[in-house]
């Protein structure tokens, strides 16, 4: 092999190794994004604005616009979501997303219904559940009201404070219904003072802090 | 054939197995985790996702995977852990027998290394903890009408390898509870929904028709 050969061979090397190191560096910059609903929807990103309001961003530059479940390559970094139903009744939901190291799964969350949806079917519920609370609990519901009643979600949920005839001698409790088969039961058996999701791990967290939230005196 | 190029044919030979065996192994691995496998009894039987392993070290697709240990005379156990988050799995069948307790007396150092296993066991139960419950470190709370302090969970329902931990209010009104659970808020800065509370002097308000 003649000196010129060799240093054909060995720019060629060098550059190789210089697109394989640009390639590398490209790759790094992007990462996977994997949406999936099993309802349509409609979902925009948005660059994450990194203010104290970490769900805040720039509505005017979406990022991506997607309607189907899928693969999409983005670059990495803070991102908000927002994803939202085709059908009017229901809440978007505002998430973060970060995309670092890792391929990012992100499986859309039920969408809830509207609280002026819910709020309608509760009036159509309420005689049902009324009435499944008293025939669980017919003794102890002597001495206590429902109060604050409210479906959550899709309206599967019903959530609300039993608040004692005695406040100053008596406990508030929070009770959880959930309707199954069309059927009202009470998925928080006994009700409690506080609900945890440890306790009740298969009632969504959102529905147990909303109530635990609920008729304490503030002090 | 000389001598030379026998050489040559040989060295070629175990050139090409061990570029072969290095390629596939790598193939065979990729996207995987190596994970090590901490066993006692060492002697004992390791499944992972139902399939019986020989080996301490395997490598994984990165999640959860269910690991059980059996051995003659011993309870086996069942642990599912993500290894992309811990790649190093202890695993320690619990003696039941007395044949169980007279190997051990047989075997020190498998008795070590179950003591030791139980020990780590230990540490990261509490590693957790303090990890998962930041606030229990700034307990006791000890006010007029009430106290709250740590308390081993009585109705949480946690997956293996998953950690539980209780808070416990001692407040003999309903005032002094309801004050316990605004103390939550405003001091540990905790929503309460994230840990079990146990009301220990609130009278059963609630029972079923029969009970």
């Amino acid at each position: 092999m003649n000196r010129k050969n060799i240093v054909l061979a060995f720019v060629i090397s060098l550059a190789l190794i210089f697109i394989f190191i640009f390639y590398r560096a490209y790759q790094n910059k992007y990462q996977y994004l994997v949406v999936s609903s099993s309802k349509p929807f409609s979902l925009n990103l948005f660059n994450s604005e990194h203010k104290l309001d970490s769900l805040s961003y720039d509505e005017k530059k979406v990022v991506l616009n997607i309607n189907k479940s899928g693969k999409y390559k983005l670059k990495k970094g803070d991102y908000i979501y927002v994803a939202s139903s085709t059908n009017k009744d229901y809440l978007s939901i505002t998430e973060h997303v970060v995309l670092g190291d890792k391929k990012v799964v992100l499986k859309i969350p039920s969408f809830s219904l509207t609280d002026k949806k819910l709020a309608e079917m509760l009036e159509k519920e309420i005689e049902g559940i009324n009435k499944t609370i008293y025939a669980a609990y017919p003794v102890p519901m002597q001495g206590y009201t429902i109060q604050q009643p409210r479906l959550y979600h899709e309206g599967q949920w019903f959530g609300a404070v039993l608040m004692p005839n005695d406040t100053e001698n008596q406990d508030t409790y929070r009770i959880v219904l959930k309707k199954k088969d069309g059927k009202w039961e009470v998925a928080t058996k006994p009700p409690s003072i506080l609900l945890a999701k440890q306790v009740f791990p298969d009632i969504p967290f959102d529905v147990l802090s909303d109530l635990n939230g609920k008729g304490f005196p503030k002090n | 054939m000389t001598n030379k190029k026998y050489l040559y044919w040989l060295v070629a030979i175990v050139l090409i197995v061990t570029i072969t065996f290095f390629v596939a192994t790598n193939i065979s691995r990729r996207g995987k985790i190596k994970v090590d496998l901490i066993v006692a009894p060492s002697k004992a039987e390791v499944l992972i996702d139902g399939k019986y392993v020989k080996s301490k070290t395997v490598y994984l697709k990165p999640g959860e995977h269910t690991f059980v240990v059996s051995f003659e005379n011993f309870e086996s156990t069942k642990v599912v852990q993500d290894v992309s988050v811990n790649p190093e799995v202890l695993l320690a069948a619990v003696p039941k027998t007395d044949s169980a307790r007279e190997y051990l007396l047989k075997n020190p150092e498998e008795n070590s290394i179950l003591e030791k296993i139980g020990g780590i066991y230990q540490e990261n139960a509490n590693k957790k903890t303090a990890e998962s419950y930041p606030f229990l470190s700034e307990l006791p709370i000890e006010q007029r009408y009430f106290a709250i302090y740590n308390g081993a969970p009585l109705r949480s329902k946690v997956k293996n390898g998953d950690f539980a931990a209780a808070m416990y209010v001692k407040a003999d009104s309903a005032y002094g509870r309801s004050l316990a659970v605004n103390s939550m808020r405003n001091e540990l800065n905790i929503d309460p929904t994230v840990i079990e509370v146990y009301f220990q002097d609130a009278p059963p308000a609630f029972w079923e028709k029969g009970e």
